[in-house]
């Protein structure tokens, strides 16, 4: 049994654009993927992933812009032709084979030898962990074991590129953790590149080198999951990629090296002022993540601080889940997550509490990328 | 005459749920009358529609020279002057031969039409779906007395190409309802996987498409066959002294000299009917085709 | 953009043509070479025979409407229509008759005893109507079962004539189109959820409400499309009538064949043909949707 060894080729997508009869599904899209890279499309349902992961397939074709791999312009050539490996959501896998000759398809198509087909199948069902089931129907295994088939198809004729469609939205939670754990290790062994589209967030964050998220046929943010936690672009990412604290405040001034933003007739935030580039008096929004923010009985408010009320704590396993009532603003609530550390929280519902934020956590965004969010 | 096909369709849902309607246990007397009674009713509508069909049996058997119910002696003898008449054998081998053909060519053009229908688009596909599927629905005298008007002065009238060509225009309609019906229920991902596996339009259609609507291909065949072979009509006006089907000989001879022959070709008309169709029942509910 | 190369077969090339921008569909230039061996047949064997045949309704022998005009003025003629028009809606009646409890049967009766009865309906479906027809003139002849038995009992002393009648064509002719009107209906029955007839009874409706209120109402779009098919059928219909009755019971479809077969009148065929479609058409066309009811046709329609 000879091993399947492949090296992954550059996806370059430039400009690309595509229209359902007027609407533009896709605008504007670039990204370059690196070889043997796992990129994650990720996007709210409707935001145009599938509709380029078609086009890098080639069975829709761009209305504008450029698609190569490596350094083949593969915009127009035929699905057939592109050497594209692609898993379906639904897996797809043709009803009226059995396991084998699924997997083998590929390679018929490629007008390879029987004795190498063969061996090529064997491999790589041992790859996918199903060798007991050459001769199974597709109709006859789980959720799980088409989607081995599926991948395994996939990767039969060597391509240099793998693109997946929500290839374990079909799956149950469990299945789900065990199958990305399972494309990860055949994706590192391979070094094929993958594209692989989600609309799972965590799903994203735990497989791939970069992330590109999309919304409403736009790009929004290219980059590696830490960066997109820490350092989303703008508030659609920051929203997105997640658990976070959003609230409407007005630029008063600098403090130091710091922008204040003021929430409240008593409450304020404090920024690094290098992300607020505003006039006084200007509407911002303030993003800050739950864990970032920090809550203690009442005492004298720090400045950048400012205080509340307890209005629910819940014990969640890992963290203490904390929801507090800003003073000032009527019906408007922040989470915190703070450490649980083995002890009790000593905060109840009705505690005044004072919240603090650490500067460089806080991040402001302009009022209208708010509202397109 | 889509019932042939609604029944297809409907056949395929029975055999797929097994939902059983038990008429509940009726207590009173009344209701065990009144089931007693339409029991009786349905039975008597159900001898009507099949008694006149099953009495030629018997009736191709009977040793009188006239028919007679319930014959009193049994012989093959009318199958045997049946498969020695030159005309009978020569009229069973032409419509055989005719309706041999209308299923290939049938098949073919209604199953590409079907794909175009389905899957293509083109200007006028609305008009074009309707012309087509108008032979089941223009009465058939029309058609018969159309083409022979048309084919006499071409020579096709009696002739092979003649009856090919107007039997298959009145059996496409029925490959077409089959395959697109089939099409419509075949997913279309499955397609797009072929290509992206590396295979082309054409061998996508042969390795992936056909082999999962072979069913409605096949229920298209069928059809087709017995759209052909079947058919008295056209055949009536379109049959030549040479050129003769079997309904036409058969439309002749019930109008000129009604033995006992008549009922055994009946016979073979009918079970070769009813075997065609069982063909179909068997191949549809074998889920997996034989590979490679 | 990647051209087709043109060294290729046309056929290849359309398929290989990309300009479409999705693959989900075939391109028109693939669609079109599909269906053109469909355009060929229908064109030469379906629209170009009949467009001559009602073109000979105006042509032959002279230019004019003379056919038309002789068809309205001759009162046999009128006669044959009505009679037509009648024999159908007479078929259709008893059809839906007889057919309306067996489909209700079918649907409703435990799954063995209904494959009973749907063999029953599909045996005479499958066999050629030529043979149905002969199986009548065998039961209604004057030395057919019929009168042998009537003979034999000495209810009669002389044989009826029963065969070559109105009375006989319609018999037979609703022996061969019932069961275009059990399938129908038999979908349609089919079709209404099993717990809405339940729930009805839970609620305490008896039989005949439940019938009356749910299994009636529900299963009208079955019933209209096996009336219109089954009305269709009936007055284009030509080998039973042709085979079962006699002068007295000549309608259209019988009065084209006799005029092409003996009176060799191109013409008159030719006007006689265009009514009987003219009429059929509109019938369809105004009750498309009934029809499209029907699941066979609204496949494609
Ligand atoms: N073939 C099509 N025709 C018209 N609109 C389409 C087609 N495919 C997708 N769309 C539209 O394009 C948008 C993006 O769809 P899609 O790429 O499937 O989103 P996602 O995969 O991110 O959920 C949706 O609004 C969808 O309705
Ligand atoms: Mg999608």
């Amino acid at each position: 049994m000879r091993r399947v060894i492949l090296k992954g080729e550059t996806v370059t997508l430039e400009k690309i654009e595509k229209n359902f009869a007027e609407t533009a599904v896709v605008r504007d899209v670039s990204i370059a993927v690196q070889a043997g890279e796992f990129l994650s499309l990720l996007g709210p349902s409707g935001s145009g992933k599938t509709t380029l992961l078609m086009m890098i397939a080639g069975f829709e074709a761009p209305n504008r812009g450029r698609i190569s791999v490596g350094t083949r312009d593969i915009t127009f050539e035929a699905p057939n032709k592109r050497d594209v490996g692609m898993v379906f959501q639904r897996y797809a896998l043709f009803p009226h084979m059995t396991v084998a000759q699924n997997i083998a398809f590929p390679l018929r198509m490629r007008r390879c030898s029987r004795a190498q087909a063969r061996d090529r199948v064997d491999a790589m069902l041992a790859m996918v962990r199903l060798e007991g089931f050459a001769d199974r129907l597709p109709q006859q295994l789980s959720g799980g074991q088409q989607q081995r088939v599926a991948v395994a198809r996939a990767l039969v004729a060597e391509p240099p590129v793998l693109l997946m469609d929500e290839p374990l939205s079909a799956l149950d939670k469990k299945l789900r953790e065990t199958m990305q754990l399972e494309i990860k290790r055949i994706q590192k062994r391979l070094g094929v590149t993958v594209v692989y589209v989600t609309h799972d967030q965590e799903e994203a964050l735990t497989m791939s080198d970069r992330v590109a998220v999309m919304a409403d046929g736009e790009l929004m943010q290219v980059g590696a999951p830490i960066d997109l936690y820490h350092r989303p672009a703008n508030a659609f990412v920051a929203g997105f990629i997640g658990k976070m604290n959003f609230l409407e405040g007005e630029y008063i001034g600098h403090d130091g090296g710091e922008a204040v933003i003021r929430l409240s007739q008593t409450a304020t935030v404090k920024c690094p002022t290098s992300s607020a580039t505003a006039v006084v008096g200007q509407r911002l929004t303030v993003a800050i993540r739950p864990e970032d923010l920090s809550v203690r009985p009442s005492g004298d408010v720090r400045p950048g601080g400012f205080k509340g009320r307890v209005e629910a704590a819940l014990f969640v396993g890992a963290a203490y889940v904390v929801l507090v009532a800003i003073d000032g603003r009527a019906g408007e609530v922040v989470e915190a997550r703070l450490p649980a550390n083995g002890g009790s929280l000593p905060l109840v519902p009705g505690d005044i509490v004072d919240v603090f934020a650490e500067p460089s956590a806080v991040r402001l965004f302009s009022h209208q990328q708010r509202q397109a969010a | 005459m889509s019932p042939d096909l609604e029944f297809a369709l409907a056949t395929r849902e029975m055999a797929n749920e097994d939902k059983s309607l038990v008429s509940r246990n009726s207590r009173s007397l009344w209701k065990c009358l009144g089931a007693v009674t339409a029991g009786f009713l349905i039975l008597l509508i159900l001898l009507f529609l099949v008694l006149p069909i099953v009495i030629i049996f018997p009736m191709s058997f009977g040793s009188a020279s006239y028919l007679e119910f319930p014959p009193r002696g049994l012989t093959l003898r009318w199958y045997g002057q049946y498969l020695s008449d030159p005309d009978w054998r020569a009229a069973t081998l032409f419509s055989l031969k005719i309706a041999l053909a209308t299923t290939l060519s049938a098949t073919i053009i209604g199953t590409l039409a079907a794909i175009a229908f389905v899957r293509g688009s083109f200007p006028g596909k609305g008009l074009f779906q309707a012309i087509t599927l108008s032979p089941m629905i223009i009465p058939h005298i029309v058609i018969a007395v159309a083409v022979f008007l048309a084919f006499a002065p071409l020579n096709l009238s009696g002739s092979f190409l003649g009856f090919l060509i107007a039997h298959t225009m009145l059996a496409v309609p029925y490959v077409v309802l089959t395959v697109v019906a089939a099409l419509q229920r075949f997913d279309t991902t499955l397609e797009l996987a072929a290509l992206n596996c590396g295979a082309g339009r054409i061998r996508t259609f042969f390795s992936v498409v056909l082999p999962n609507i072979r069913v409605g291909v096949a229920s298209g065949a069928v059809f087709a066959f017995l759209a052909s072979f079947d058919e008295a009509t056209v055949a009536f006006f379109l049959s030549g002294i040479e050129g003769k089907t079997i309904t036409r000989k058969m439309f002749e001879d019930i109008d000129f000299n009604l033995t006992p022959v008549i009922a055994a070709v009946s016979v073979v008309l009918t079970v070769t009917s009813l075997l065609v169709m069982g063909a179909l029942h068997v191949f549809s509910r074998n889920p997996v085709p034989a590979q490679r | 953009m990647k051209k087709a190369k043109t060294h290729k077969l046309p056929v290849r090339a359309a398929i290989s043509f990309t300009k479409s921008k999705s693959w989900r569909h075939y391109p028109i230039g693939l669609s079109l070479i599909l269906i053109i061996p469909l355009c060929l047949l229908l064109g030469f064997g379906f629209v170009y025979p009949v467009g001559r045949l009602l073109g000979q309704s105006f042509f032959a022998p002279d230019f004019g409407l003379d056919n038309y005009r002789r068809l309205l003025e001759t009162p046999l003629y009128l006669r044959v229509l009505g009679r037509t028009v009648i024999v159908a809606l007479i078929v259709m009646a008893a059809s839906l008759a007889l057919g309306y409890p067996v489909a209700l049967a079918m649907a409703r009766l435990r799954r063995d005893l209904a494959g009973v009865v749907m063999a029953c309906v599909l045996l005479p479906l499958w066999t050629s109507a030529l043979v149905r027809s002969y199986a009548w003139i065998v039961i209604l002849q004057r030395r057919g079962l019929v009168n042998d038995a009537l003979l034999g009992l000495g209810v009669i002393s002389e044989p009826l004539k029963l065969i070559y009648t109105e009375g006989a064509v319609i018999l037979a002719m609703t022996h061969v189109l019932v069961p275009f009107m059990i399938l129908p209906i038999f979908g349609a029955i089919r079709a209404i959820p099993t717990e809405l007839v339940q729930a009805a009874r839970n609620l305490g409706g008896g039989q005949f409400t439940v019938f009356a209120r749910i299994l009636l109402p529900l299963s009208l779009p079955g019933i209209f499309a096996g009336c219109l098919m089954t009305f269709i059928l009936a007055l284009g219909f030509y080998v039973t009538p042709a085979l079962v009755g006699g002068p007295s019971s000549l309608l259209m479809a019988t009065l084209i064949g006799q005029q092409t077969t003996e009176t060799l009148d191109w013409g008159f065929a030719g006007a006689l043909s265009t009514v009987l479609l003219c009429v059929t058409l509109v019938i369809v066309v105004c009750f498309r949707k009934a029809l499209s009811n029907n699941r066979g046709i609204s496949n494609v329609a």
